[in-house]
C-alpha cells in the first residue's frame, strides 16, 4: 500500500491549550499516513494520552525515555526507543519522566534542536516518509523541539472562546517567535468536537465564520470544514441544507482510544474517517488544495 | 510579545557552526540569527554581558529548582476558566520571560504554583477583596 513518496515530511500537532484533541487528531492522522508510506508518530507530551492510548503503558512508565537519546550524557539510540505498533505506523513513545527531560533540555546547549539532529534528521527520508508530533498544551522545550524538528504545524481548534485564546497563545509564544530562527508552516486549523447546529448563533458557527472569513486563516481550513461567505448566506436564507463540517463530536473517536486503536482500526465504516484523510492529503501536499 | 525569544538558543550555537550543513531547516537558520541578534539578542560573542548573562544562568540551571518533588503536596485547585487564562498569561508574559533576565531557566510548574499560593498566603487582604468584589458583582 505504500505509495511514492516525492517529499518525506514531519508536522506537529499542536496548540497551547488542553482537551482540544491533539492526542486524537495526531493519533489519527499518522494512522491514515500509513496508507501512503512510512510513519513513526512520536508522543512528546510527558502526559503521553496517545501513548498509553496505544497500549504502551509499560514502556511509559520505562527505564529508556526521551531524554536517553538526545541529551548530553544520553546512550540511547532512536532504535532503543521507538516501538512498533499493529496499526502500521511506529511510535516514539512519551514517558513519565519526560518533565525532566524538559528541564534539562533547557540547560542543553541548542536544546530546542535536539530531536531535529538526534532523531528527524537521521530517521526523516531514510526510515521514515512521515513524523507525526504530539506535542504538549504548555510552552516549553518540549514544544519548541517538536517545532524545530517539524517545521510544520496543524493547530486543532475546538468551538468555544478559550480555544481562540489558546490559539492566540500558540501564535504569539511558539509560531511568531520561532519563526525569527527557522521557517515554519501552518499547514492547516483544524476546528475538531464540532456538534451544534451552524444555521443558528452557535459556537460551532461562530468559529467556522472566523476561521472561513478571516484572510489570514481561510486558505488554512481543511475543505471538510470550508464554507464560503455566499454559502453563509445561503444557508441563514434557506436555500441550502446547513452542512456538517469539521471533525465532529464523536463517541466512537473516545472509545477507539479506549480500545488502544486508531479510528480507522475501531470502527472502519466511520463517517469521520474521510476528514482525518483530508488531513493526510494536506500532510503530503504541504497545505489545503481546494 | 515579549523580548525573551524561547528559540534563541538556536541562534546561540549555529552562528558558531555555520559548517553543519544538516538539512535546509539548519543552513536556512544559521543566516537568520546573525541579523537578528543586532536588534533583539545581544551579540553572542564580544559581548561582555552576553558571557556573563551565560556563566550566572549556567550558575542557575546546575542549582535547580527550590524543592524536589519529594517535598511536594499535590491538591487540587478550582478555577474559573478565563482567571487560569489571565493566570497562564501572567506567567507566560511577564513571570517566565522575568526570571530568563535573572538567569533562571529551569523554572517548574510546581515552583510557580507554590509562588501562587505564598503570594495569596501574605497578602490575605486581597483575597477577601477579591471574593467580595465578585459577589457584589454577580
Amino acid at each position: 500500500m505504500v505509495a511514492n513518496v516525492d517529499t518525506p515530511r514531519a508536522v506537529s500537532v499542536v496548540i497551547l491549550k488542553g482537551g482540544v484533541g491533539k492526542s486524537t487528531i495526531s493519533m489519527n492522522l499518522a494512522r491514515q499516513l500509513t496508507e501512503r508510506g512510512r510513519v513513526l508518530f512520536a508522543d512528546l507530551d510527558p502526559n503521553g494520552h496517545a501513548t498509553n492510548g496505544l497500549g504502551f503503558g509499560d514502556v511509559y512508565r520505562g527505564e529508556t525515555n526521551l531524554g536517553d537519546v538526545i541529551l548530553d550524557h544520553g546512550n540511547a539510540t532512536a532504535a532503543d526507543l521507538v516501538q512498533e505498533t499493529d496499526f502500521g505506523f511506529d511510535l516514539l513513545p512519551s514517558s513519565d519522566s519526560l518533565e525532566d527531560v524538559e528541564k534539562d533540555l533547557a540547560g542543553a546547549l541548542q536544546g530546542s534542536a535536539r530531536v531535529k539532529t538526534k532523531i528527524v534528521d537521521p530517521l526523516l527520508g531514510e526510515r521514515y516518509d512521515y513524523i507525526v508530533f504530539d506535542c504538549p498544551a504548555y510552552p516549553g522545550m518540549l514544544n519548541n523541539n517538536a517545532l524545530v524538528a517539524s517545521g510544520n504545524v496543524m493547530i486543532p481548534l475546538e468551538p468555544g472562546s478559550s480555544s481562540i485564546g489558546g490559539y492566540k497563545r500558540t501564535m504569539e509564544r511558539l509560531i511568531t517567535p520561532s519563526r525569527e530562527y527557522i521557517d515554519i508552516d501552518v499547514l492547516a486549523l483544524v476546528p475538531n468536537k464540532l456538534r451544534e447546529r451552524i444555521d443558528q448563533r452557535t459556537e460551532d458557527r461562530e468559529l467556522l465564520e472566523n476561521l472561513n472569513t478571516a484572510e489570514a486563516t481561510e486558505g488554512k481550513v481543511p475543505n471538510f470544514a470550508r464554507i464560503t461567505v455566499d454559502e453563509f448566506e445561503a444557508i441563514d436564507e434557506g436555500e441550502i441544507q446547513p452542512p456538517k463540517p469539521g471533525i465532529r463530536y464523536s463517541a466512537s473517536l473516545s472509545k477507539s482510544l479506549k480500545e488502544h486503536q486508531p479510528l480507522l482500526d475501531y470502527d472502519p465504516e466511520n463517517s469521520q474517517l474521510e476528514n482525518f484523510e483530508e488531513l493526510a492529503s494536506i500532510v503530503v501536499n504541504g497545505g489545503v488544495e481546494r | 510579545m515579549t523580548d525573551a525569544n524561547p528559540f534563541d538558543d538556536l541562534g546561540a550555537v549555529e552562528s558558531d557552526e555555520t559548517d553543519q550543513g544538516a538539512g535546509q531547516g539548519a543552513s536556512e537558520s544559521s543566516h537568520e540569527p546573525s541579523v537578528k541578534s543586532e536588534t533583539d539578542a545581544p551579540p553572542e560573542e564580544n559581548s561582555p554581558e552576553a558571557t556573563q548573562a551565560r556563566s550566572t544562568n549556567e550558575s542557575a540551571t546546575s542549582s535547580g529548582p527550590a524543592f524536589e518533588y519529594s517535598e511536594v503536596r499535590q491538591r487540587p485547585l478550582y478555577a474559573r476558566g478565563d482567571t487560569w487564562g489571565e493566570y497562564e498569561d501572567a506567567v507566560g508574559i511577564t513571570v517566565v520571560p522575568e526570571l530568563r533576565r535573572q538567569g533562571i531557566r529551569d523554572e517548574e510548574k510546581r515552583e510557580i504554583h507554590d509562588a501562587v499560593l505564598t503570594l495569596a498566603a501574605e497578602e490575605p487582604e486581597r483575597l477577601v477583596e477579591i471574593i467580595a468584589e465578585r459577589r457584589h458583582r454577580s
